[in-house]
C-alpha cells in the first residue's frame, strides 16, 4: 500500500536535506519544489506544495522597499531592556512570506511605502532612508496616531496601522516575542488550578462545592471505574 | 489493516459511508459483533500521533504564516482539513438566503476539530412540541437513549460533575479540571446574576480509562488532535483500534456518489469515486449505513434516484433535506481590568472551557422558545496570527494611552499589560427546525467528480433572532457585573444581535429526520429509512430537534443504538 508519507517522500526526493535558502534574487519557477524551512508542522500534501511555491517565488518587496520596511518595523518595535527589536526577531522574513500568503496585504503595503517616499520628498526633499532619525520620526508622528491624523495624511495612517498590526503579530508570534510576553504554556504538565497566590490576589478560592470533585495529579493514572450510579470508585 | 482501491466482488455485511462520530461508532459496534464491515471515507488517512500530521505542541513560529487561517479556517494548527469552501466541491444558495457548510474530508471527519463539549440531551429535549407547540417531538424519549449515553461515557470518556439538573442529565464522569482565572471571574459574576456556572463536560481523559489511550497533559490543543489520544476523535478512538484488530476494510479517498439498489428497490451497496484515480467503483453489501454528515448523506440519497425511487432514495415523503438546522450562536468579549498586567503562569488547561452555564430559564417568562448554554474563552492562550491587531482600540478602551496608536517601547509595555486580560462569552442555542429550511440538489452545478451539488435555502426566524437578543442582554449583564470593558458595541437589530450565519456553528442536523409517520419523516425510531429496510442513517440527519447541546454525544449514542438494531435484524433475517 502507498501511504501519504511515501507520497511526500517521493514529492521531496532530491531536495530533502538540501537546506535550500531561496532569496529575493532567486529565479526559481513556481513549479520547482523546494524544501520548506519547517516541513513538519502537519501539512497536507496540497498545503506543503503551496508553502513551497510561496517560498520559491521572488520577494514581493524590492530591495529598496525591504530596506525601508526594516527601518519602519524597528521604529514600531525597537529593542528594550526585555527583548530584541522586530527585525532581530525575524519580523522581516514573516512580512516577506505573509504578503505572498495573504495577497490582500500587498497593495496597501506597497502603496504605503510609496506614500512614505512622497512624504519624505515633500518634507525634506530626500529619500526616506537618507533622512535623519529625527526627520523620520517627525514624518511617522504625522501618521502614527489615528485620532489625530490630518486629512492629507489619512492614506499614510492606514498604511502605518496595517504595518503596526503585522509587526506586532510577527513579533509576538516569534520565539523572542513570546518570551517577552511571558506565555508559559505549550509544555506537558498537570493543571492544578490557578496558583494559590494569584487566586488570593484576585480574591478567589477554590469553590467549596467542587473542591473534592476536581482531578488530582495522583488520581489521574488510576484506571477509572464507576458504580451503577456513575460514581467513581 | 487494508486500504482497498479496487473493485470488489466481495459482499460485505455492512457498508458505512463516513468515518466521523456516527460512522466510527457504527463501525465499532458492527465489526466487534463479527460483521464484515467496509468503511468509506471521502478524504485522506490521518493520525495525530504521526509526525507527518502532527500540529500539537508546535510553536507559532514553526508556521511561516504564524498559524494564520489561509488554508485552514481555524488556523494552520487546527487538525481539520477542509473548511467552509473546498476547491472543486462547491455548493449554492437559493433566494439570497445564507448557509455556510463546513466539510472536513479526512479520517475522523469533523471530530478532529471540535471543542469536545459533550452534552447529553435531557428528557425535555426530546419532547419540545409537547412543551411549546413548535416543531415536533422525537418518537423516542430520553429513557430510550440513556443506556447508550451511559455506554458512550464509559467507552470514550468524559469529565464533568454530578449536578442533578433535570434537563442536563449526569453521566459516568471523570473528574474535571479546576477553573482558570477568567473562569473564576465569570463564576462570581454569574453567581450574582443567578446564572448557574458549573464544571464543563468534555470528552477529554483527565483520568485513565484503558491502556490504549493516554491521559491529558494540558496543552489546550484538542483541536490540533492529540498524539496520546487523550481526547475523542473518531479516527483515534474508534477507527484506529479496529484497524489494529484488522476487522474492518477502510476505503480512503472514496467519495460516495450514490447508494445502489437492486430489482426490489432494496439497497445493494454503494458506488464511489476513488479520488486518486477519478474512477468509479462499487461495493456490495447487505446493509448500507450513511454517516457522511447530515447534508452529505442527504445529497447521496437525493443523487440515488432510480426508477423505483424517482424522487431520490428513501424520499417518498419528500422530506430529505428538509428541517435542516444548525445551533444559534452569538458572542461578545471584554477586557477584565483587574487582569491587566496579570502574573504569568501556565494556564493552558484542556482544549476548551473548564466552566460553562447550562440553560437556566423558563421560557414561559420569555419572548422566545428554547434555550442556550454559555461557553467561555479567554485568558493567557498561545499567541497566534492576529495577536496585536487592533492594539490602538485596546489602548483606548483600557485607558493605557491617551493617544492610541503610536510606536516604540510603549507598545511593548501595552502588550504586556493587555495580554491575557480578555474574557469571551459565546451562546449556543436551539433553533426551531423549519420545513422550508432545506438542502436540495442543484441540477445546474456539479463538483469536480461530476456529482450534482447541494443548494441551500435557510432563513432564521424571529425565534432565533429574539434568542440572540437575549444572549446579548445576558452577556452585557455579565460583563457589567464583573466590571469588564466590552470589546465592541452591543450588537443590535441591524446585525440580528450578532446571530451567526446558519451553518457557522457546524451543528448541521435534521435532513433525514426521525418519526413514526412515513409521510413526514425519513427514518423510523431505529434510524432505518421508512422506504428501504436495509438502509440506515447514523449521522445528525435523524435529529428531530437538537436542543441547545452540541450534537456529537447524541450522534454517538444513536449510532450505537442503531447498530444494535441492525445486528438484531440481520440475525432475525429481517433485512
Amino acid at each position: 500500500m502507498i501511504t501519504r508519507r511515501d507520497t511526500i517522500k517521493t514529492l521531496l526526493a532530491g531536495t530533502v536535506g538540501a537546506g535550500l535558502i531561496v532569496t529575493g534574487t532567486g529565479c526559481h519557477t513556481p513549479e520547482e519544489i523546494q524544501e520548506v524551512p519547517n516541513p513538519l508542522y502537519g501539512r497536507s500534501e496540497e498545503e506543503q506544495i503551496r508553502d513551497q511555491k510561496i517560498i520559491a517565488e521572488s520577494n514581493f518587496f524590492s530591495t529598496a522597499e525591504t530596506h525601508v520596511l526594516a527601518v519602519l518595523i524597528d521604529i514600531v518595535l525597537p529593542a528594550d531592556e526585555y527583548s530584541v527589536s522586530a527585525s532581530e526577531a525575524g519580523v522581516m522574513d514573516f512580512l516577506q512570506f505573509i504578503v505572498k500568503d495573504i495577497e490582500k496585504h500587498q497593495q496597501p503595503l506597497k502603496s504605503g511605502l510609496a506614500w512614505i517616499e512622497r512624504k519624505a520628498f515633500d518634507l525634506f526633499e530626500k529619500e526616506f532612508p537618507a533622512c535623519s532619525e529625527e526627520e523620520m520620526i517627525s514624518l511617522i508622528d504625522l501618521i502614527a496616531y489615528p485620532q489625530e491624523v490630518m486629512p492629507e495624511n489619512k492614506a499614510g495612517a492606514q498604511f502605518f496601522n496595517l504595518l503596526r498590526d503585522l509587526t506586532l503579530t510577527g513579533f509576538y508570534t516569534s520565539r523572542e516575542g513570546i518570551q517577552d510576553l511571558g506565555y508559559a504554556g505549550n509544555r506537558p504538565n498537570f493543571w492544578d488550578g490557578v496558583p494559590g497566590d494569584v487566586l488570593a490576589e484576585h480574591g478567589f478560592e477554590v469553590d467549596a462545592r467542587w473542591k473534592d470533585a476536581y482531578i488530582t495529579e495522583s488520581g489521574r493514572t488510576r484506571l477509572a471505574q464507576w458504580d451503577e450510579e456513575g460514581n467513581l470508585i | 489493516m487494508s486500504f482497498q482501491i479496487k473493485a470488489q466482488s466481495k459482499l460485505y455485511d455492512v457498508c458505512i459511508v463516513g468515518s466521523g462520530a456516527g460512522g466510527g461508532m457504527s463501525a465499532k459496534i458492527l465489526a466487534d459483533a463479527g460483521l464484515n464491515v467496509a468503511v468509506l471515507e471521502a478524504g485522506p488517512f490521518y493520525d495525530p500521533a504521526d509526525p507527518e500530521f502532527m500540529t500539537q505542541m508546535k510553536w507559532p513560529w514553526e508556521s511561516p504564516r504564524r498559524g494564520a487561517s489561509t488554508t485552514r479556517p481555524f488556523g494552520d494548527f487546527d487538525a481539520a482539513f477542509g473548511g467552509w469552501e473546498i476547491e472543486g466541491e462547491p455548493y449554492t444558495r437559493e433566494d439570497n438566503t445564507q448557509f455556510d457548510w463546513f466539510r472536513s474530508r479526512m479520517l475522523g471527519g469533523r471530530t478532529n476539530h471540535w471543542g469536545r463539549i459533550s452534552l447529553r440531551f435531557g428528557p425535555l429535549d426530546f419532547k419540545r412540541r409537547s412543551i411549546d407547540g413548535l416543531g415536533d417531538d422525537w418518537p423516542i424519549s430520553y429513557d430510550d437513549i440513556k443506556p447508550y449515553y451511559d455506554k458512550v461515557d464509559k467507552l470514550i470518556g468524559i469529565f464533568g460533575t454530578k449536578e442533578n439538573i433535570y434537563n442536563e442529565p449526569d453521566g459516568f464522569f471523570l473528574p474535571p479540571p479546576k477553573p482558570r482565572l477568567h473562569e473564576h471571574y465569570y463564576m462570581r459574576a454569574a453567581g450574582k446574576l443567578n446564572i448557574p456556572a458549573i464544571p464543563s463536560r468534555l470528552s477529554v481523559l483527565t483520568q485513565k480509562i484503558n491502556n490504549e489511550r493516554g491521559v491529558c497533559f494540558y496543552c489546550r490543543q484538542c483541536n490540533r488532535g492529540c498524539n496520546v489520544y487523550a481526547d475523542f476523535s473518531s479516527g483515534s478512538v474508534l477507527i484506529k483500534p479496529l484497524l489494529k484488530k484488522g476487522n474492518i476494510d477502510l476505503y480512503m479517498d472514496a467519495m460516495v456518489r450514490r447508494v445502489t439498489t437492486d430489482q426490489d428497490g432494496k439497497a445493494s451497496g454503494v458506488s464511489y469515486i476513488y479520488k486518486k484515480e477519478g474512477k468509479e467503483y462499487t461495493l456490495k453489501s447487505k446493509v448500507v449505513v450513511l454517516a457522511a454528515s447530515a447534508c452529505s448523506s442527504a445529497r447521496i440519497l437525493l443523487n440515488s434516484a432510480s426508477d423505483q425511487h424517482p424522487n431520490g432514495l428513501a424520499n417518498s415523503s419528500d422530506h430529505i433535506g428538509r428541517y435542516l438546522h444548525d445551533s444559534t450562536g452569538a458572542s461578545r468579549g471584554a477586557i477584565i481590568p483587574s487582569l491587566l498586567g496579570r502574573k504569568r503562569y501556565n494556564e493552558d488547561g484542556v482544549g476548551s472551557l473548564h466552566v460553562y452555564s447550562p440553560w437556566w430559564l423558563d421560557n414561559k417568562n420569555l419572548d422566545f422558545p428554547r434555550g442556550y448554554h454559555i461557553e467561555l474563552w479567554g485568558g493567557m492562550g498561545m499567541p497566534s496570527y492576529g495577536l496585536g491587531f487592533d492594539l490602538p482600540k485596546l489602548q483606548k478602551l483600557t485607558g493605557l494611552q491617551e493617544r492610541p496608536g503610536g510606536y516604540g517601547k510603549g507598545l511593548k509595555e501595552d502588550m504586556r499589560q493587555i495580554y491575557g486580560a480578555t474574557l469571551g462569552l459565546s451562546g449556543r442555542g436551539e433553533s426551531i427546525p423549519q420545513y422550508n429550511n432545506r438542502c436540495t440538489i442543484d441540477e445546474n452545478v456539479i463538483d469536480q467528480w461530476g456529482i450534482p451539488v447541494l443548494k441551500f435555502h435557510y432563513q432564521w426566524t424571529d425565534h432565533e433572532v429574539r434568542q440572540a437578543k437575549h444572549m446579548q442582554d445576558t452577556f452585557d449583564e455579565v460583563i457589567h457585573t464583573l466590571q469588564g470593558i466590552p470589546l465592541n458595541d452591543k450588537p443590535g437589530i441591524e446585525t440580528q444581535y450578532g446571530l451567526d450565519i446558519p451553518g457557522r456553528i457546524i451543528h448541521e442536523v435534521g435532513t433525514t429526520r426521525m418519526g413514526n409517520n412515513k409521510k413526514t419523516s425519513v427514518v423510523n425510531s431505529h434510524c432505518q429509512t421508512h422506504d428501504v429496510p436495509n438502509l440506515f442513517l447514523a449521522d445528525g440527519g435523524p435529529f428531530v430537534s437538537q436542543a441547545d447541546k452540541n450534537p456529537t454525544w447524541t450522534i454517538l449514542a444513536l449510532a450505537w443504538r442503531t447498530s444494535e438494531f441492525i445486528i438484531d435484524q440481520l440475525k432475525k433475517m429481517n433485512i
